[in-house]
């Protein structure tokens, strides 16, 4: 209770507005109730001190709760009447046992059954409990996968071929190619791969590329190895431009992002390495020096850093930087080096010899950095209250809850997901599970790989797409919150993404308009984590995998779009990162898609546009950061109303192009566009035509 | 929430009558005396209660916070009754021994306390029935199933201090009529 009791707030009620005293007593029960903010329990303390009548009064309220308490638990029902509901349910006379049917007319019945059905219930029931009084438990063993498998479901005729790509990859000229040891993976940390950020780096107004790369833990640096810079030359080939302009970066590196950190109008690169984040200062025209001792960003060779994301968390005009850690990889690999076991082998899955993780390493808190401006950073992490270590994959930074400030949700791996609700000042607080978004419909912490907010419901409202591994499903979070209280909906099975995904194991997912149809699409790069689950086909899944795509219904539904529906998708990868761009400005939405020991996939958009229109906007900021994450951009067009947030860092190691786009359909213009910078400032456009990207400025 | 209840109603959410039949004799006390604070007649009562379990069970798919089961439960309970005495066209009042309701506790040891227990138990159920059905609901909500007050006031669309504030007159009003 804040603010304290207003005679108000009992509208219906017919009795006078309260006295002091009544409104004590009320702050009183809350305060026996252990539901009272302590601002409150001070004043009303303060209160019964100085008024006689209301010290009295006290006692004798809480003498006749105990004595209706009493009263009231001994009431008990004429007879137990377990037994006549039961007869009557198996008489059929309650319609029917549940679950036959869900909206959607997706079945999932027999998808739990039996004793299994009951001892995942009570794990998942465990887990809540446990969280609920704070402690936050390492779940035990993967029972996860004891899941019943079932076959994807087929796709969905309303799917049509929505969408047509073409592998530009060679022909653009991206010879880039990951080192990962694939035919030795020992360590997880080897499998789990690298992603890109695409971004105009060199200022001439068209995407370039940096990709990052890793390679074995246990032996040297190949030939070749390192993250690699690629300039797009305006009609979306490439040109590899690192040398001399990139300096060499001794990590392994998973996730990168592109923001101009510093505010001179050139973007800068973020390294999410393992044993150090590394910043790499955009002199002007994609020359780039080290900055990172200057930065303040100190090695930490125990530190397996994954994935990143900048935004102005603090409102101050310099962006702030996210950054999840996974586990503690190292400690572990001394041990084995120790033991003298041989490692990559040493885990079990489904009867599979593979190697460990993520138990039992060690899982490692994330790290939040304060922007000081001058790419220089603080260590902000204490501000993540009460913060227990997590194997945090993948953070994106979004306003949740729509109060202008923008909030961290963390996919974390069988752990139960994290939403850092931003309080102001730098200080957050963990509240996925009252929100509803930090386990599953089922009550269960799933795999978390990725995520990718959007709003393909059209409420204004990021919801949330989270990538799991093979034999568990995506997890659509459908935002219901308010201004403060941030709320989930997971619609995974029926919003349609559920059934299709469950073979797969997702990484780098988006929404995305890729139709131009006005509905955001989602697409999701796939690839399994263990090189040898061929050994066992009837598990049905594959080291390599195909993008899957599912077209958007509108209202937050989708329906799966076959293999065959997707043209230029019929090569399996070994997918992790995933990247929106415009690679060749013709305004479809390219997508490009890293891969583990491989090459890159530009599949360039080729859906025929039949008249639809597109908009895209490139935010500036004065007030602030430059480069705006959190900006949110509502428009109107043919009637409809669309959302976009401003996310860097927004995919699975990876960070997409920072224009915000938008399909149109058929609308030849947008109309009442609405702009929220970071900075609380709203700014109204006048209606602008499709077809081209504005240059929106924030005003000073 | 009990992680042994949660686990029931996810069961029970796919079908597990086991487990829903677990719910029932853990929750019947508490449907029991929602339905008894508004409607007359034990066999009313026992009737109804019977009812808004299988509405429970034909309703489960819809609850998508299985943790809430209870206060979905309860709201089920209240429903129900107001139906029958709709239907019934039945004054509302409480419910009490003389007029068949419900009774107390069968079991008690020492028939001297058994006794004591009945006419206290009397009492605190005439008492309930003079109260408004909102602030009645909430007592038993918060007093028998010992609910957060702010779990029953979103039950109701209250703010927490409002139904702190609601509380506090129904404690006010059955300690001036409980001697």
């Amino acid at each position: 209770m804040t603010g304290g009791p207003t005679p108000d707030l009992l509208p219906s009620d017919p009795r006078p507005p309260a006295d002091p005293c009544e409104e004590c007593q009320a702050l009183l029960l809350l305060v026996a109730a252990g539901e009272a903010e302590p601002a409150d329990a001070s004043r009303a303390a303060a209160h019964r001190t100085s008024c006689p009548s209301c010290a009295a009064e006290e006692p004798a309220l809480r003498a006749a709760e105990g004595r209706v308490a009493e009263a009231l638990r001994a009431v008990e029902p004429p007879s137990d009447i377990a037994g006549p509901v039961l007869a009557r349910i198996r008489a059929g006379e309650a319609g029917g046992p549940p679950l036959r049917a869900l909206p959607g007319g997706r079945s999932r019945a027999g998808f739990l059954a039996g004793k299994r059905a009951g001892w995942i219930a009570a794990a998942s029931a465990a887990a809540v409990l446990l969280l609920a009084a704070g402690v936050r438990p390492v779940l035990s063993g993967k029972w996860w996968w004891e899941l019943e498998r079932r076959p994807s479901a087929p796709a969905d005729p309303a799917a049509g071929e929505f969408a047509a790509f073409v592998d530009g990859t060679a022909a653009a000229g991206l010879g880039f190619r990951h080192h990962a040891p694939l035919g030795d993976l020992r360590w997880m940390a080897e499998s789990v791969g690298s992603g890109a950020a695409a971004a105009d780096l060199d200022g001439d107004g068209d995407c370039d590329l940096y990709l990052a790369d890793a390679w074995a833990l246990d032996s040297g640096r190949p030939e070749g190895a390192g993250g690699r810079l690629y300039l797009n030359r305006g009609d979306g080939t490439f040109e590899d431009a690192t040398e001399g302009r990139c300096p060499d970066v001794p990590e392994r590196v998973c996730g990168v992002l592109a923001a101009d950190l510093d505010g001179d109008g050139n973007r800068d690169l973020v390294l999410a390495g393992y044993g150090r984040v590394r910043v790499l200062r955009n002199r002007g025209g994609a020359d780039f020096e080290d900055a990172t001792e200057a930065a303040g960003l100190p090695a930490e060779p125990t530190s397996w850093f994954t994935c990143a994301a900048a935004a102005d968390f603090d409102r101050d005009g310099i962006l702030d930087l996210f950054v999840t850690r996974y586990a503690d990889q190292e400690s572990y690999r001394e041990g084995m080096r120790r033991l003298s076991t041989e490692p990559g082998r040493e885990g079990i899955w489904r009867g599979l010899p593979v190697f460990a993780g993520p138990r039992p390493l060690e899982p490692q808190g994330d790290r939040l950095y304060r922007g000081l401006g001058g790419m220089r950073f603080e260590d902000a992490t204490a501000g993540l209250e009460g913060q227990e270590p997590r194997y945090s994959f993948q953070a994106v930074a979004t306003d949740a809850d729509g109060d202008g400030l923008v909030d961290v949700y963390v996919a974390t791996d069988t752990q139960p997901n994290i939403l850092w609700r931003n309080l102001g000042g730098m200080r957050f607080r963990d509240e996925a599970l009252e929100a509803g978004c930090a386990l599953d419909a089922e009550g269960k912490a799933q795999a978390g790989m990725g995520v990718a907010a959007g709003d393909p419901d059209g409420d204004g409202l990021p919801d949330l797409l989270v990538t799991n591994f093979s034999n568990d499903h995506l997890t659509l979070y459908a935002n219901r919150g308010r201004p403060g209280k941030p709320s989930f909906e997971d619609r995974s099975y029926p919003s349609g993404v559920g059934p299709a995904s469950f073979r797969y194991l997702g990484w780098g997912a988006a929404f995305a308009d890729l139709d131009l149809d006005g509905r955001e699409d989602v697409v999701v790069a796939n690839g399994h984590l263990y090189p040898n689950v061929a050994d066992m086909p009837d598990l049905g899944v594959s080291f390599a995998e195909r993008l899957q795509f599912f077209r958007g219904l509108g209202g937050g539904d989708f329906a799966h779009a076959a293999d065959g529906a997707v043209k230029g998708n019929g090569t399996p990868r070994v997918h992790r990162g995933l990247a929106l761009l415009d690679a060749d400005g013709d305004g479809r939405l390219d997508l490009l898609a890293t891969t583990l020991g491989g090459g890159p996939a530009l599949l360039l958009n080729r859906t025929p546009r039949a008249g639809r229109q597109w908009i895209g906007f490139r935010l500036r900021g004065t007030r602030s950061p430059r480069d705006p994450a959190g900006a949110r951009l509502t428009l109107v067009a043919g009637g409809e109303t669309r959302t976009r947030e401003l996310r860097i860092g927004d995919s699975f190691a990876s960070s997409s192009e920072p224009v915000l786009r938008f399909g149109l359909g058929e609308a030849a213009q947008a109309e009442r566009i609405v702009l929220r910078w970071p900075s609380g400032a709203v700014q109204e456009l006048p209606p602008l035509p499709a077809g081209r990207i504005h240059e929106i400025v924030e005003p000073e | 929430m009990d992680p042994a209840e949660l686990g029931d109603v996810l069961a029970a959410q796919k079908g597990d009558e086991e487990a829903f039949g677990r719910l029932v004799r853990l929750r019947q006390g508490l449907v029991t005396a929602l339905v008894a604070s508004r409607v007359r007649g034990r066999s009313d009562v026992e009737d109804l209660a019977q009812d808004v379990f299988l509405r429970a069970w034909r309703r489960l798919p819809e609850l998508r916070e299985p943790e809430r089961f209870t206060g979905w439960l309860a709201r089920i309970a209240v429903n129900a009754a107001l139906d029958h005495r709709r239907r019934a066209a039945v004054r509302p009042r409480g419910a009490s021994l003389d007029e068949g309701g419900i009774d107390p506790p069968a079991d008690l040891p020492g028939a001297d306390h058994g006794l004591l227990v009945r006419e206290e138990f009397s009492r605190v159920l005439e008492a309930l029935g003079t109260l408004d059905d909102r602030s009645r609901e909430a007592v038993v909500l918060r007093y028998r199933e010992g609910m957060a007050v702010k779990d029953i006031a979103a039950l109701f669309g209250d703010s927490p201090a409002a139904m702190a504030m609601r509380l506090t007159r129904a404690l006010r009003t059955l300690r001036e009529r409980l001697p």
